[in-house]
């Protein structure tokens, strides 16, 4: 279940969290500033029916979909790695000494695929365009599905799509005037809930390729389609 | 007499700053090594700090924390903000709590994963290495540095410990074969204290 937890992203910075899980700033926003790159120590927790699971790790992303993902055990060790490309997903884990690699839609149904085809859609917070900035917007989606955008002064608070999934963000802050939620709350259609919070984020600085690539030495690589439901 | 007193000087200095000189031990030596320092530990507290240096990352993950343990199969790490989070062991039973959410993990691991049976493991004295692993050992003045490079395949390349003079851990070192780096130091390790069960609670 660790695979569903790879479509959270952002979270908390400490300096910024406050009781209040919504806005507003206090700091000042660039006019058109959005989130190129994201460097940040993550917590990420998944609540399913049979499962709650926690890791800290660090995460790493870069406008518009490429995700580096690393999951650490409490002793520092790595749980799991995850790299996403455009559409091609690679999942390893070093303690297995296997990994995986394929496009998103080729992994099994039971192992979070749903998850990660909405990955770009839980990233993607920029505002509607001419939309009001407090308000809600409904507008088509793919295959489709209703997306619901609730924004709250010029910020995508809640989105909701017609087949049941919802993120929310919350614990926006402004870094160097760019809006970055520190916290993301997402519910899948079956219920399973993910929360992922960032600790100490750096926005917008320059991320090196190489970071971007998982190192699949002495591991055994298979096919995504053959990822098994731990 | 100047020259002699000048001489008497550089030995000093000589004696005072050499570097201790280490002594090579065997592998089992070192083994033992570690399994003598454990086996007359009921428990233990110690600060810690854990450093991690992943490849995706140019500035270190530095976690200060505290940590406790209690035979035969008690763990606690506590830690402390901007990385906050418990992590409690009691034998197959992890519990953990990270960050400022409250929220708490439970996790049952498998019988041959419990704390308890590690330590059964570690207290049963060393009659060889175990084939495929690679151990080396070294006294360095005080402390006794063992690395051990396990069997290949696994995801750890290399464990170093170091041991201080007491038995106590100084230091552990993880290498990951993908090259990311684990380093926890003890500072202020409390043998014996007699810690209870009531001490390894989550609030």
């Amino acid at each position: 279940m660790y695979r569903l937890l790879l479509i959270l992203f952002v979270g908390l910075l400490t300096a910024c969290s406050t009781t209040s899980p919504q806005l507003p700033l206090s700091q000042s926003l660039l006019p058109g500033a959005v989130v190129e790159t994201v460097s940040s120590t993550v917590t990420v927790s998944l609540r399913t029916a049979d499962r709650n699971l926690a890791a800290r790790g660090v995460m790493l992303y870069r406008r518009p979909d490429q995700l580096r993902l690393v999951l650490l055990s409490p002793f520092g060790t790595t749980l799991m790695e995850a790299q996403l490309d455009g559409e091609q997903l690679t999942l390893a884990y070093p303690a297995n000494g296997v990994a995986y690699q394929g496009q998103i839609n080729e992994l099994p149904p039971a192992t979070g695929q749903r998850g990660f085809a909405m990955l770009r859609w839980v990233l993607a917070t920029d505002t509607p365009p001419g939309a009001a900035a407090t308000g809600i917007v409904s507008r088509p989606a793919v295959k489709g599905v209703i997306e619901q955008i609730s924004l709250q002064d010029g910020l995508v608070v809640e989105k909701n799509l017609s087949s049941g999934e919802r993120v929310r963000y919350r614990n926006y802050c402004s870094h160097n005037g760019v809006p970055l939620a520190q916290e993301l709350l997402m519910e899948s259609a079956e219920g399973d809930r993910i929360r992922l919070t960032l600790e100490e984020p750096e926005v917008n600085l320059s991320l090196e390729d190489q970071a971007f690539i998982i190192s699949l030495a002495g591991l055994r690589l298979l096919p995504l389609s053959q990822l098994k439901t731990p | 007499m100047k020259s002699l007193l000048q001489l008497w000087l550089i030995v000093v200095f000589v004696m005072v700053f050499q570097p201790a000189q280490a002594r090579s031990l065997t592998p089992l030596e070192g083994l033992e090594a570690l399994r003598r320092s454990f086996a007359g530990l009921q428990d233990f507290t110690a600060e810690l700090t854990q450093e991690k240096q992943l490849s995706i990352m140019k500035k270190k993950l530095v976690m200060q924390g505290t940590i406790k343990f209690k035979k035969p199969d008690r763990f606690m790490m506590v830690l402390d903000p901007p990385y906050s989070g418990v992590v409690l062991l009691k034998d197959t039973v992890l519990e953990q709590r990270l960050g400022n959410s409250g929220e708490r993990q439970r996790i049952v691991l498998p019988p041959e994963q419990g704390l308890g049976r590690w330590i059964d493991a570690v207290a049963k004295p060393v009659t060889s290495v175990p084939e495929g692993t690679e151990v080396q050992a070294e006294q360095v003045g005080s402390l006794t540095n063992v690395l051990i490079r396990p069997a290949k395949g696994g995801q750890v390349k290399e464990l170093t410990i170091v041991l201080q003079q007491d038995g106590t851990v100084r230091r552990l070192e993880l290498l990951e074969r993908a090259g990311d780096r684990t380093v926890m130091t003890f500072r202020k390790t409390r043998k014996n204290v007699g810690l209870s069960d009531s001490d390894f609670r989550m609030e």
